[in-house]
């Protein structure tokens, strides 16, 4: 059940900021709500006050700057799919938030909240980790930024301090000769949460059938999201066929360290590694 | 052929502009004023024998108008509708994790909420009974001092042996089903309240006002007279709705405070203590000749009814009585156990042990048709029932049969003409198609030994309106616009002019519940009893005021006209009788016909009138991940005339979507007693993402002599075969035979990995 709490709603980032700074300790930032309702709604936490962010126009901006896109941290994902500046600079993240939840979720859930969530099924985070992103943070003091990658430290957990917003994400724009896929399993089509996910991107090589550059990240299969550097490097500048995709593609079964839980076994979801990442990489070969 | 002008006719729903405009409230949506809030403390164990219970905290707490226990039940300290063996509040001992110990009754819903924690509740932890098969040997903890067995059910007919003899082929496995939750929108919830004329009111979402009238009535030791029961038409049941849910908690606690109270359970809350469909062990051995005729079945049924009866004996006995399909089977023996442990409870689900006991048979049946090489079509109509034939529990066929019927139509949908093309088109070269047949039969009405009775009571008002009065409630299954049409066909007015009322023990006379695929059958034929006595009366009365002779009057749309063309108009007439204090109404009822045997010691069985279809999928299976998707379906349904069509249509519909969710992914999982499975973001259902863009339906008019316009049931036949026919087809795909649902990913992909490969 609900909790009684104060609710405050800043109407720009310094005053948010300053009133994290005062009440950080008792404090939670609310965007969407889609995360943090749930929470509230069963108990697992019970905060004396929420600040409603959906004032601050400032962190709703998808722009441009010089070779990087900014993506305020109050972005919806309904937001990514509609924009046409992420549509063509980050398809990889557009294919991450087509995925999530459902219409309604995905109107009210923000990049920002899925990141601080920090779920290590959340599914817009692969993208992000593939794609290299970097995530800015904000306090009363400053700013620091940090690669998604670091900035996630365990199931829920992150590098935020309490006084801290997250302000925005920036990822490099892509470029010719790239492409993605976004691979997720879940129990069903809408409504699911990943069993397991992986987001592949790519620089073609000039070869054909050969890729230059591979970043991969693995989803609901470790602690976090989870780059997969060893694969990565044996797909690199080789010929790739159907077989020797398959025989590569094994190696995600020594990237990932999953659990057993309601939806899947931690054997199974190893396999799903393999089987997801093999499916992307065909996509991105063969298929388009 | 008869011309019908509203039978079988597409009609708007007549209470579709209320709820789709939202007119019509949710009932937990509805307030009262100087409203009380009502919660129930449930049990910490699954299995423990309370030492004692200590409500004073909660008492103290300002706020809380009173604390309920076992001691406050003025009557029976029990409901269930076979044996009243669920206490309202427990006493000596609490056997699932759902059971009710205590309540609170407090002016707000969260003063109520904290009140819970503040009941104090000793308890003595008892092993837990968590095997229904291991509770049936003779050491296990008993859940129920009578022992762990509620019911069994023995069906014996020819000599199973000698027709195993005759078998060429004898095919042997053990099948295990889910357990499925109905998952209705609204969860369990109602107001109760007394009125002004002092009756103790209790509304809620409800499949049979009249018997929670009396169930109500035991609880509080009061005259079921002072006790009125009304359905709200909301938020579905689908089963779930038919025993007592809060009924005699909610009853209790306005009784006792003699305020309105609301008692609305949370989701978390319906998941744990509300019904489920029966998870069931099924042992099969099926003989066959070699032309794939079926000769003998041998069958063992186990079903896990959880911690208390309710209908958990009819519903293994109905999946006893379908354990053979729609099939002639000459020599069969079955052995049905109702078995007690403390998973939680399991009751009436559409379907009722039908599915269970079909996913079964229709494996049994595909296995042996791959292995003589048969066409799945070809062995079906050697082997299913017709008129007159003697089923295999021994009764004989007297009623219609439209197995065939549907086969031959099903044959000829376009899913299964262009099956090859189908299944050729896959996107991607890890993925497989395959498609799949299954057929059903589904008993309607409760069965030999169950009195099964309807009634309905048609009036004409001063308006000119006919009200057509029937207890079995609507709760969503549309059969307020069947009993309409038949209302109005029969009398022969506009649709328009009838009005229906239902659910309500005040207002409607008890015609039973809504399920059973029962309810428009049996009304539909109270009410054409009722119109063949009203009819001749208001034409004699209309004929006497227009001074002509009533032999060549009739009613058309509003009025009564003569052949001459004068006429009154039905508000007339109306008025009429009520100056004159005529009779303005009349009464009209139905017995059910039973079959010609009865299975000793199982209630309902067998049936008489069935429901019978065949439906069809077209499955792709990712031979990577194992993920099953349903791409397309088709369903040829006989349920004899058809009265409601988009009614009909809408119940097919929704039928193959819940038999989807059962063979694809619905499971409430229950470990030691405990849920694994509490609310809706891990009991998965199916998204319209999830379901195929295209579903045949076809309907199959075997006419019913003995329904009202020849119509017989469909509400729950139409949710059985999909299961079965998703599972052949992805065996047909990918050579994954699956003996236990649901066929999630995983158990798909351990198929293919190889230790169930090809059978
Ligand atoms: C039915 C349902 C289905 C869902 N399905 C999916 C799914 O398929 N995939 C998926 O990835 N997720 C899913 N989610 C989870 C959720 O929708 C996403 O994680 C979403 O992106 C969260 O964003 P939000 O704005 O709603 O977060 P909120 O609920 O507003 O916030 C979540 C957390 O982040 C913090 N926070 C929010 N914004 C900031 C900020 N700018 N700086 C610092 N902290 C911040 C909050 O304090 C809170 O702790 C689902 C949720 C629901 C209820």
């Amino acid at each position: 059940m609900v909790n009684d709490f104060r609710l405050v709603r800043p109407k720009t980032l310094p005053e948010a900021l300053g009133l994290l700074d005062e009440f950080g300790q008792e404090i939670e930032p609310v965007a969407g709500g889609t995360d943090l309702l749930v929470k509230l709604e069963d108990g697992r936490i019970r905060p004396s006050q929420v600040m409603d962010l959906s004032a601050l126009n400032e962190l709703k901006q998808i722009r441009l700057v010089g070779e990087d896109l900014h993506l305020g941290a109050l972005v919806t994902h309904t937001a990514v799919l509609e924009s046409p500046l992420t549509r063509t600079e980050a398809p990889l993240l557009v294919m991450g938030c087509r995925t999530v939840g459902s219409t309604q979720i995905r109107n009210m859930g923000t990049l920002g909240g899925n990141l601080a969530t920090a779920s290590p099924a959340g599914d817009s985070i692969p993208a992000l980790v593939a794609l290299e992103a970097k995530v800015v943070l904000a306090s009363k003091k400053g700013e620091r930024t940090l690669p998604v990658e670091d900035f996630l430290v365990g199931p829920g957990k992150t590098e935020r301090r309490r006084e801290e917003l997250i302000k925005e994400i920036i990822l490099p724009c892509a470029r010719e000769g790239e492409k993605g896929f976004y691979n997720k399993l879940g129990q069903r089509n809408a409504l699911a949460i990943s069993i397991a996910n992986v987001a592949v991107w790519v620089r073609l090589g000039e070869r054909k059938n050969t890729l230059s550059r591979v970043r991969i990240a693995f989803g609901a299969l470790a602690p976090t999201v989870k780059r997969g550097r060893m694969v990565e490097d044996a797909l690199t500048d080789r010929e790739l066929d159907e077989a020797s995709l398959k025989g590569i593609t094994q190696l995600a079964w020594k990237e990932v360290a999953p659990i057993t839980d309601i939806r899947a076994s931690a054997q199974y979801r190893r396999d799903m590694a393999i089987a997801l990442l093999y499916q992307s990489l065909y996509h991105i070969l063969f298929l388009s | 052929m008869t011309e019908f002008k509203w039978v079988g006719k597409v009609v708007p729903r007549v209470d579709g502009v209320e709820k789709a405009t939202g007119r019509l409230r949710y009932l937990t949506d509805v307030g009262l004023p100087g409203l009380l809030h009502g919660r129930i403390k449930r049990s910490q164990y699954p299995h423990a024998l309370i030492k004692g219970i200590d409500t004073s905290r909660a008492e103290a707490l300002p706020g809380v108008v009173k604390v309920l226990t076992h001691k406050d039940v003025p009557g029976v300290n029990g409901f269930g509708i076979i044996v009243p063996d669920q206490p309202v509040f427990c006493r000596e001992k609490v056997r699932y994790i759902g059971d009710a110990v205590a309540g609170v009754v407090a002016e707000d819903p969260a003063v109520a909420e904290a009140a819970l924690d503040l009941i104090e509740v000793e308890y003595e932890p008892q092993p837990v009974v968590d095997d229904a098969e291991k509770a049936m040997t003779s050491d296990s903890p008993r859940v129920h001092e009578k022992g762990n067995i509620h019911q069994e059910v023995h069906v014996r007919h020819g000599d199973v042996e000698a027709g195993f003899a005759q078998a060429d082929l004898i095919i042997e496995n053990v099948y295990k089903t889910p357990r499925q939750m109905h998952t209705f929108l609204e969860t369990e919830g109602g107001l109760a309240f007394y009125d002004e004329e002092g009756l103790l009111n209790v509304w809620v979402g409800s499949q049979y006002p009249q018997r929670d009238q009396l169930q109500i009535a035991r609880v509080l030791g009061l005259n079921p007279r002072k006790i009125r029961v009304v359905s709200s038409p909301t938020g579905g049941g689908f089963g779930g709705k038919d025993e007592i849910t809060i009924q005699t908690q909610l009853a209790l606690m306005a009784f006792v405070t003699k305020r309105p109270v609301k008692l609305w359970l949370s989701r978390e809350e319906s998941v744990i203590s509300g019904w489920k469909r029966h998870p069931m062990t099924l042992y099969y051995r099926t003989g066959f000749k070699r032309d794939g005729s079926l000769v003998a079945n041998e069958i063992k049924i186990i079903g896990d009814t959880g911690a208390y009866a309710s209908l958990g004996g009819p519903v293994v006995s109905l999946a006893v009585e379908s354990s053979c399909g729609p099939y002639r089977i000459p020599h069969v023996k079955i052995d049905g156990f109702c078995v007690y442990t403390n998973n939680g409870v399991a009751g009436a689900f559409r379907g009722f042990g039908v599915p269970q006991s079909t996913f079964a048979m229709e494996t049994q049946l595909e296995i042996a048709r791959e292995k003589l090489v048969l066409d799945p079509i070809e062995i079906r109509k050697k082997n299913v029932l017709r008129r007159g034939d003697i089923a295999p529990l021994g009764h004989t066929m007297t009623a219609s049969v439209g197995i065939l019927n549907t086969l031959e139509r099903a044959e000829k949908s376009d899913l299964w003409c262009q099956r090859e093309k189908l299944k050729s088109q896959t996107p991607f070269p890890w993925k497989k198609r395959g498609v799949g047949v299954a057929i059903a039969l589904q008993g309607t009405g409760l069965g030999v030994g169950i009195p099964d009775y309807g009634a309905a009571i048609v009036e004409l008002t001063e308006e000119g309106q006919f009200i057509v009065r029937i207890g079995s409630p609507e709760i969503g299954q549309g059969n307020m616009t069947a009993y309409a049409i038949t209302a109005a066909e029969a009398l022969g007015c506009d649709l328009a002019l009838i009005k229906v009322v239902t659910g309500d023990t005040r207002n409607s006379p008890d015609s039973g519940t809504s399920t059973a695929s029962r309810s428009a059958y049996t009304g539909g034929n109270a009410i054409l009893d009722a119109v063949a006595k009203l009819k001749p009366k208001l034409l004699a009365v209309a004929g006497e005021m227009l001074g002509v002779d009533r032999a060549g009057l009739r009613l058309a749309g509003n009025r009564i006209v003569s052949p001459q063309g004068r006429g009154i108009t039905l508000a007339e007439l109306g008025r009429y009788l009520r100056e004159k204090g005529l009779e303005a109404g009349a009464r009209g009822n139905f017995v059910w016909p039973t079959a010609d045997v009865q299975i000793p010691g199982a209630e309902g069985l067998p049936h008489l009138v069935y429901t019978y279809v065949t439906q069809m999928a077209l499955v792709e299976v990712d031979t990577l991940t194992g993920k099953v998707e349903l791409r397309e379906a088709a369903t040829a349904l006989d349920a004899g005339r058809v009265l409601n069509r988009q009614g009909l249509e809408g119940q097919a519909e929704g039928g193959m979507v819940m038999g989807a969710g059962y063979a694809l992914m619905e499971d409430i999982i229950i470990e030691k007693g405990y849920f694994k499975t509490m609310n809706l973001s891990t009991y998965i259902i199916p998204t319209s993402l999830d379901l195929p863009e295209r579903h045949q339906v076809e309907l199959v008019e075997v006419l019913e002599e003995s329904g009202p316009y020849g119509a017989k049931g469909a509400g729950e036949a139409v949710m059985v075969p999909i299961s079965p026919a998703i599972t052949s087809a992805i065996h047909d795909a990918v050579g994954v035979r699956l003996k236990e649902m649901p066929a999630a990913a995983e158990r798909v992909y351990q198929g293919l990995r190889g230790e169930e490969h090809g059978q």
